[in-house]
């Protein structure tokens, strides 16, 4: 049975190799040029921060659950690192909110699912 | 404000947009001649296009109406604008030998979606929007022990994580299928994907065989759990960029 | 087939982000970011629920309509 430091090292490689993937599959996917017109470079870099932090957000989100389904951590360790990544995940709901759209059409679309935030 | 040049596909025939085709907020559509490629464009009133419902279905209806008014087109992605239509020119000039050399891959065909639904999903997709309580009522475990929201968050996430394999997984068992019994007619097609809950593999079809390769997919019944649909034909959105 | 249309527009709405947003050349010029699962457009998780709730409820129907179908073609029943 391995012990914790093994796991930990182990997790941590998994981790190292999940973000040069997914981050690498985000260079990919970059323009080549980010409008730098003054009025709008702001809104384009917040974006593009924006989609970072998301991209290894959800690494961190499957990483965390390969340990705890793995058995690597204490209840209280799963516990407070649920917690940290909820709250993460609540703060970029409503950051990704302000640049969000709604749109009448979606209203429609959406049906019984009633109104969009 | 400054104009701006949309671009909505490429394409290899001199078809120009009938005078009735409105593209992103009803800007009429026009052809741009590019050496002998033709791009199909609009004005738009900035470089910035923001993504809303309408504007994704009018970029879509652009290049169905593209679809089908000659040639196969190369649709572009969503959002490609440039500050007027002379970079547009440039832009498409230099890569205009990648862009022949996928136009000639796609001549003559049309894109099919094959989504795949498993009809006994344990969970729905992940909704980080759903209200988090302190002790959720289902997942108290066996020992009668409260979980915390943190654990609860976790729990639903592997819960959602599986739920994804599982379609995937169920997906490219089904795409195996199909790609044995329609080896004939199909040109090419795609892994399957799983993202914003959809499972689905694209293919790509010569025009004439899309009823028959329709005919496949009813004929292909993995089982009573599984239910395929077949959407399209669309412009080969996804045999338009890289491998 | 008619029903199909209001049966499956989320399903639709799912794919046509999909493909409009995920796929297509790019060429040049300002895109709109979007990797996988990830964009900042905030409908995606509710169209989620929506596509899988509407997908399995339209298989259900599929299913009753078979079983009630003698070659008829099958008239969505409302919920």
């Amino acid at each position: 049975m391995p012990d914790d430091s093994e796991v930990r090292h182990t997790g941590d490689e998994d981790l190292r190799q999940e973000l040069e993937t997914k981050l690498s599959a985000l260079a990919r996917a970059l323009p080549d040029r980010i409008d730098a017109d003054p009025e709008r470079v702001e809104q384009g870099l917040a974006r593009l921060v924006l989609t970072v932090i998301e991209v290894v957000r959800k690494v961190l989100e499957h990483q965390a659950v390969r340990r705890m389904d793995g058995g690597g951590l204490t209840a209280d360790e799963v516990e407070r690192l649920g917690l940290t990544l909820l709250k993460l995940d609540e703060r970029m709901q409503q950051l990704k909110g302000a640049f969000g759209l709604t749109d009448e059409d979606l209203q429609i679309d959406l049906g019984p699912l009633g109104r969009l935030r | 404000m400054p104009m701006a040049t949309y671009l909505y596909c490429v394409r290899s025939d001199p078809v120009s947009p009938a005078d009735w085709l409105a593209g992103i907020d009803g800007a009429r559509v026009r052809a741009l001649e590019v050496d002998d490629l033709i791009a199909w464009v609009s004005d738009a009133g900035s470089t910035t296009v923001e993504p809303t419902v309408a504007r994704l279905k009018a970029h879509d209806a652009v290049c169905a109406a593209a679809l089908e008014s000659g040639e196969t087109p190369l649709p572009v992605r969503f959002g490609q604008t440039f500050a007027e239509d002379g970079a547009t020119i440039a832009g498409i000039q230099s890569r205009a030998r990648e862009l022949r050399a996928r136009l000639a891959r796609v001549a003559g065909c049309v894109e099919l979606r094959v989504v795949v639904t498993i009809g006994q999903d344990a969970d729905p997709a992940p909704s980080t929007s759903e209200p988090i309580d302190a002790s959720p009522p289902g997942d108290a475990s066996s020992a009668g022990e409260i979980e915390g929201p943190g654990t609860a968050f976790l729990r639903r996430l592997a819960r959602a994580g599986r739920a994804d394999l599982a379609r995937e997984t169920g997906c490219e068992e089904v795409r195996r299928a199909i790609r044995a019994a329609a080896k004939m007619i199909i040109v090419d097609q795609q892994r399957c994907e799983t993202v914003r809950g959809l499972a689905y593999f694209p293919v790509l079809v010569r025009h004439d065989d899309v009823a028959a390769f329709r005919d496949v997919v009813t004929d292909t019944l993995p089982s009573q759990a599984i239910h395929l649909s077949v959407l399209g034909p669309f412009a080969p959105y996804s045999f338009a960029a890289d491998a | 087939m008619p029903g199909d249309v209001v049966d499956n527009a989320p399903l639709e709405l799912s794919d046509l982000i999909n493909r409009v947003l995920d796929k297509g050349a790019v060429i040049a010029g300002s895109v709109t970011i979007s990797v996988g699962d990830i964009d900042l457009i905030q409908l995606d998780l509710t169209v989620v629920l929506t596509a899988i709730e509407t997908a399995r409820s339209a298989e259900r129907r599929r299913r009753e309509a078979r079983e009630d179908a003698d070659g008829d073609v099958p008239v969505l029943r409302p919920e």
